[in-house]
């Protein structure tokens, strides 16, 4: 059962939303007005495909959804070592209010410049949160050089450590980073709790989660690592299957015979970086150069060029691989547009970059090994992840 | 019989680089003894460390950091200003900018990348150790043959028929590679002194894997710890003139590489096999047997000090009833677990 947070008339938003999309390409003024920073220009209007989230309805179950409870999550989740990667600070615990607010925080245009892009414009639900472009567009227009990585189990990094080079400390520092980045969203920090302020709907999410109505950059940031820790993707067919076993090197009954025989090549030859010590959270323990340039002169340094590290040049790191037959397309710019091509890099063991990873060798895959490898890739695949509503657009 | 801590934490340290976080992890309390572990685990694991440790080795020199940061430097003055980095480089100004003047030059950028910072030193984290290939750090080409075999899920029989002629075909290359070697050190070596290599060797290549446990907050857990066997640390123990010494190495090195599956023997247990493959299994077979097994080396547990115990240790290995032996552990106490 749903209902609305705000008291507007069910005519409202669809009135001013008409009324916007007409009389905006003939008066300026008004992109200004959804202008947080009046020194940035409005988004042209190629990117207004959806109206501004303040011109729609914000509906929210009556009864909050439930983020916080762990009780769900299956045995492999649970574990010693597989738990051991959660990396939820003491000081910041997932709780049904803080997600919930964090997930209308994160389909908010207004937390860009002009109004017009969210963190879910880029960060797509069915793609895994991932965007379907090598690049993203930004507010004003321009593209990224990197692709935006799916936000799929960041709870269980145990780094705890985000963005293709790392440079994100935790997913409370970062969060943030996007917001501000003048190319993403371009907001003007020291506007933005401000423009979320004038919201009298977020008052009562502010006192839900935190209190009191008070808005801060900091529980901003907050709300929304509570609710990117709660976008955890465990009901997929590998799931169910690990579930009935006692260990993931078993076959599982509900998989192919194909998709076994995939399973036990990435135990083989994947799992070593892509399944660490647990059998659960299909991502990396560090960042690595799996190969990706022949030398240290690439347009991108990934990790390198944030430590300075020689060691660390060439080093990304690796979103996890749960639903990756949706994340596409691959690798931090997006190069590849198909698992296909992502299992030719690793088939043949990448360019000669002097930091490549020595995990990273030719594995010289046939073809009925790339298929089974493929199969076994898409059990990964969570539908109800892909469709769950609590991490839905709630602006109507 | 103790050795001191110095000895595991520079074997350690060679293979393992720990981050600030997993130190407040793991971090370890004031006693001076935290961990023990078995001497042997020590001496057979020296050279398969080291061969793990080449992961971690520089290959990227600071003048190359240098070279890369200075191509931003767009107006040519020399230096790399604020605005000619992209926005998410732009913080490297405020840490590496000693001069104060907003800009990078390349004495700053050079002093920078070679500097342990701390930054970097949180940044750090090879949390799973090193890396390196089975082939050469403890798995052997026995166990490569019968993992390949059952990576290939062959109908039960034809499993079982596969496995069969490997595992001839694995004895067949360790006879030969054994006995080769036996006759090399063979006249260097006293009756009993040749027994007991042959004992310590054959032991070691039939153990699969090697496990160190640990325990975190009261939860043991286990990974697995390749330690080849080491023909030549073995015969380090034994008085034998440079000579035979020279000697002895050379049949070591060459009793490991018998046991490797070049083309030649790859192709020959293909065929072997193939007789109960389809084409499509046996070219499946022929591709993965190609593959050189990865292995995992030691975790990274952060700084701690530990006590080398003469005794092997036998402990419970949860794992899949595969015939592992124990001789070693590490059993760190947590103080903290705080993320």
């Amino acid at each position: 059962m749903r209902t609305r947070v705000a008291g507007r008339t069910s005519f409202a938003p669809l009135l001013a939303l008409l009324l916007a999309l007409l009389i905006a390409p003939f008066i300026p003024e008004l992109a200004g007005e959804w202008t947080s920073n009046p020194n940035l220009q409005a988004a042209p209007q190629h990117q207004l495909d959806r109206a501004p989230s303040d011109l729609r309805t914000l509906t929210l179950p009556a009864v909050s959804y439930r983020y916080a409870s762990i009780e769900m999550l299956p045995v492999h989740f649970r574990q010693g070592d597989a738990q051991r990667f959660d990396n939820t600070p003491t000081d910041n615990p997932i709780t049904d209010a803080g997600a919930t607010l964090g997930r209308v925080l994160f389909y908010d245009t207004r937390l860009s410049a002009n109004n017009t892009i969210s963190c879910g414009s880029c960060h797509v639900q069915k793609a895994g949160f991932a965007d379907p472009k090598p690049g993203s567009r930004g507010f004003a227009g321009g593209t990224t050089d990197r692709h935006a990585m799916n936000l799929v189990n960041l709870r269980y990094h145990p780094r705890g450590r985000f963005f293709w080079d790392e440079r994100g400390g935790n997913l409370e520092s970062m969060v943030l980073m996007p917001v501000e980045n003048h190319l993403e969203m371009g907001q003007d920090l020291k506007q933005l709790s401000q423009v979320i302020s004038r919201d009298e709907r977020y008052l009562e999410l502010f006192r839900s989660a935190f209190g009191d109505p008070v808005v801060t950059n900091e529980r901003i940031s907050r709300a929304l690592a509570q609710f990117l820790r709660s976008l955890v993707s465990y009901q997929s067919k590998y799931d169910t299957g690990r579930a009935a076993v006692s260990s993931s090197k078993e076959d599982f009954a509900n998989f192919t015979p194909q998709e076994n025989r995939g399973k036990a090549l990435f135990e083989r030859n994947c799992a070593l970086c892509h399944l660490p010590d647990q059998d659960a959270h299909f991502v990396m323990k560090e960042a690595v150069n799996t190969g990706l340039d022949d030398d240290t002169r690439g347009t991108d340094g990934g990790v390198g060029d944030i430590t300075l590290n020689p060691r660390d040049l060439g080093h990304f790191k690796s979103p996890s691989l749960r639903n990756v037959e949706v994340t596409g397309p691959y690798m931090h710019d997006g190069r590849f547009a198909t698992l296909d091509a992502v299992l030719d890099h690793y088939s043949s063991g990448g360019k000669k970059h002097p930091n490549k990873d020595v995990r990273v060798q030719p594995l010289n895959l046939t073809n009925s090994e790339k298929a089974a490898l493929i199969a076994f890739l898409k059990t990964l695949t969570d539908p109800r992840f892909l469709s769950d509503p609590r991490f839905s657009d709630p602006f109507q | 019989m103790r050795y001191g801590c110095a000895a595991l934490l520079m074997l350690i340290s060679s293979a393992v680089m720990a981050s600030a976080q997993d130190q407040v992890r793991f971090t370890a309390p004031a006693p001076t003894v935290d961990a023990v572990i078995h001497r042997d685990a020590i001496v057979n694991s020296l050279n398969s460390l080291a061969l793990l440790n080449k992961n971690v080795e520089v290959r990227v020199s600071p003048e190359e950091v240098v070279a890369r940061l200075m191509s931003f430097d767009r107006n040519g003055d020399g230096k790399v200003a604020i605005n000619e980095l992209s926005e998410r480089m732009q913080g490297l100004v405020a840490r590496a900018d000693r001069s104060a003047d907003g800009a990078l030059d390349a004495t700053e950028i050079r002093s920078f990348s070679e500097s342990p910072q701390s930054f970097q030193t949180a940044f750090r984290n090879l949390q799973g150790g090193g890396y390196g290939f089975g082939d050469t750090g403890g798995l052997s080409t026995r166990t490569h043959i019968e993992n390949t075999i059952e990576d290939l899920r062959l109908a039960p029989q034809v499993n079982q028929e596969a496995k069969r002629i490997g595992a001839a075909f694995a004895d067949e290359l360790e006879g030969t590679a054994l006995a080769n070697l036996k006759r090399v050190v063979a006249p260097m070596l006293a009756e009993p002194q040749l027994a007991e290599f042959e004992r310590n060797l054959t032991s070691a290549t039939s153990v699969r894997n090697r496990v160190i446990t640990m325990s975190s907050n009261g939860t043991r857990t286990t990974q697995t710890f390749a330690i080849g066997a080491e023909p030549v640390m073995m015969l380090a123990r034994y008085p034998l003139t440079p000579e035979q010494r020279k000697t002895a190495s050379a049949a070591a090195e060459t009793f490991k590489a018998e046991q490797q599956l070049d083309d030649a023997r790859r192709s020959a247990l293909v065929a072997q096999v193939s007789g109960i493959l389809t084409d499509e299994e046996s070219d499946n077979f022929r591709a993965a047997l190609a593959r050189r097994p990865l292995v995992k080396g030691l975790g990274a547990f952060g700084n701690f000090q530990a006590t080398i115990s003469e005794e092997p240790v036998r402990l419970q290995f949860p794992g899949n009833g595969a015939p592992v032996r124990e001789i070693g552990f590490i059993d760190v106490p947590v103080a903290s677990t705080s993320r």
